[in-house]
């Protein structure tokens, strides 16, 4: 069990560093912190680190829970206990990700709503 | 059991539990590192044996793959030596490998390493000190750290 936890976690991370928003922050890097965004705001070093990290934090996150409703339906209650991600956090990823279309209500479980991932294209 | 053995067996324990021999894992490129890494060798420059190297032909081709694989078997550490800024042979291939470690730091805090387990090192075919001064530098820090937590460190 405790294999395949960290198994799917390295997957995860692979997919993480595979991801828009990741590769995005970093290769904004330069720009961010000199000649700042579209509205002249520059980034100091040290805030961009933690955004970035905090960015890579959430995505591994989203992506392990992407991984388990990739398998079939879960609920919130079933995702935490494969992922030990804190059931808080857990509804915030889930709206998150319906909002962008990654996962779709598909049914319940009881009273527990269960959650798909969307098939990528 | 003699008292000998006794003794033997007892401070051969002490000894294991005191000496810790980092496992190191050091990504070489082919033209310049790799290069460097045999000039310390052939200018019989002494190092710490807990490293061994794997070639590639740019140190882009280190996918985060190999780095995250390195850590699940047992690695305590892993090195990643490349060209310096804009002596790549394949021109910007180091520049990837920049971005692609300084995201592997963060992402490998996710999994309860340090981030000082992961470092990027610049050296060229010429600088054999260099490189076995990174080697003793970087094995100083992981003993310093401890094993890895997948081998049962902290």
């Amino acid at each position: 069990m405790r294999m395949a936890h960290r198994e799917a976690k390295i997957r995860a991370a692979l997919r993480t560093v595979d991801g828009e928003r990741v590769r995005w922050l970093l290769g904004k890097k330069g720009s961010l912190t000199t000649t700042g965004n579209v509205f002249g705001e520059i980034v100091s070093e040290q805030r961009y680190d933690v955004v970035v990290q905090k960015a890579a934090s959430i995505e591994l996150e989203r992506n392990m829970l992407l991984q388990e409703m990739e398998t079939g339906p879960r609920t919130i209650h079933e995702l935490h206990e494969t992922t030990n991600i804190p059931k808080t956090e857990l509804v915030k990823h889930i709206i998150a990700l319906k909002r962008w279309r990654l996962v779709e209500q598909v049914g319940m479980k009881g009273q527990s709503p269960q959650y798909v991932a969307v098939p990528r294209k | 059991m003699s008292t000998e053995a006794a003794h033997h067996g007892s401070s051969a324990a002490v000894e294991g539990e005191k000496a810790f021999d980092p496992k190191l894992l050091v990504f070489c490129c082919n033209w310049c590192s790799y290069a460097g890494a045999d000039l310390a060798g052939v200018s019989r420059l002494q190092m710490p044996p807990n490293f061994r190297v794997i070639r590639v032909m740019c140190s882009a081709r280190v996918d985060p793959e190999f780095v995250l694989r390195a850590f699940e078997r047992g690695a305590d550490g892993v090195l990643v030596a490349g060209c310096h800024p804009a002596d790549c042979h394949y021109i910007g291939g180091n520049y990837r490998t920049r971005r692609r470690i300084a995201l592997l730091k963060m992402l490998i805090q996710q999994f309860g390493f340090d981030p000082d387990r992961l470092k990027l090192e610049w050296v060229s075919a010429g600088e054999g000190e260099k490189f076995q001064k990174t080697i003793i530098e970087f094995t100083n820090t992981v003993k310093e750290l401890g094993p890895s937590p997948y081998r049962g460190g902290v």
